[in-house]
């Protein structure tokens, strides 16, 4: 980062190519749709390539602060749209360039995506940041700009949800 | 402990009753083990707490992968971003190395040194001028001697 800093462009495309998977997958569960989620991840780096003499080594994890430019820039573009399409009118897309090794890891992501998008926007960025991105409470506070009192409440409310879906899709299955 | 408020204990803390606070973990391992229909139920919520773990947490396979354009197309793009934010480039141009933003605040200083030692041959003159502005009468001044 501190190659990036003093505006070294080789440093910074090793940056993108360590931090472009995590993003995009955040991005991608955020909009729900991988256009939109592509063009989250490149403001973001575009972002935070102009900003990058902002940041303070030490103060904040890298992984950090790209994910909060992210969801800044997810909030700004969401206020942005007046017609904010619901999630339910987005068919669950396959990814066009993901030859999945294995039909069960491919079920159980179309799984996850259904149950993702039954949350409500907020609840779905704090139960991804913090069980599937793997940051922990306080990060994920850092990131949502929020308290962890507040990241504590919504993930409880979002495991709540997702585990009745969960359970309801059992039950389905299991009736077949 | 009734169902509701082992429900509230999954959501808040997951799946494992031993990670739960000492005196909520026993109340809940006493629930799951009265083998009643309340049991049952509380054993059906924690398999599906499991089961939604295991699907949040295997991100290794069900992580959506980035398309292998886009970090080109974000690296073909940094001109841009550059040309879009010329206060940006300036600030990081100053901020980035210490001597370049200790000679710009040294700069006022230098400035007014330089201006100092310019005007101080010009002293004379101006007594000189301040005398005939102020004088009452123009005979008391040599005018040769301007």
């Amino acid at each position: 980062m501190l190659a990036v800093k003093e505006g070294d462009r080789a440093a910074f495309g090793v940056l993108v190519g360590r931090h472009i998977q995590p993003l995009y997958n955040y991005a991608y569960r955020l909009s729900r749709n991988p256009s939109n989620a592509e063009d989250l991840v490149q403001d973001t780096f575009l972002n935070a390539w102009q900003k990058s003499g902002s940041y303070k080594i030490g103060k904040v994890q890298l992984t950090t602060w790209l994910h909060r430019i992210l969801h800044n820039k997810f909030i700004d573009e969401t206020r942005k749209q007046k017609d904010v399409v619901a999630g339910d009118k987005f068919d669950l897309i396959e990814d066009p360039v993901s030859p999945e090794a294995s039909h069960v890891a491919k079920q159980a992501k179309l799984h996850l995506d259904k149950l993702l998008r039954r949350l409500p926007e907020n609840q779905r960025a704090a139960i991804m940041l913090a069980r599937v991105q793997g940051f922990s409470n306080t990060q994920t506070a850092e990131i949502l700009n929020t308290s962890v009192r507040a990241v504590e409440s919504l993930l409880s409310r979002a495991r709540r949800t997702l585990r009745h879906e969960f359970s309801d899709g059992e039950t389905t299955q299991n009736e077949h | 402990m009734n169902i509701e408020d082992f429900e509230d204990g999954l959501d808040r803390y997951g799946a494992d009753l031993d990670a739960w606070p000492e005196e909520l973990s026993t109340a809940a391992h006493a629930l799951i083990a009265s083998n009643d229909p309340v049991s049952l139920r509380a054993s059906e919520l924690v398999r599906a707490t499991v089961g939604l773990d295991a699907l949040l947490t295997g991100a290794s396979t069900t992580a959506h992968p980035a398309p292998p354009y886009l970090r080109n197309r974000i690296l073909a793009n940094l001109g841009h971003a550059e040309e879009v934010d010329p206060v940006g480039r300036l600030l990081r141009w100053f901020g980035d190395s210490l001597w370049r933003t200790a000679i710009t605040a040294l700069l006022p200083l230098i400035v007014g040194f330089g201006a100092g030692v310019f005007t101080e041959g010009q002293s004379d003159n101006l007594a000189e001028i301040d005398g005939l502005v102020y004088s009452e009468n123009m005979q008391e001044f040599n005018f040769d001697d301007f």
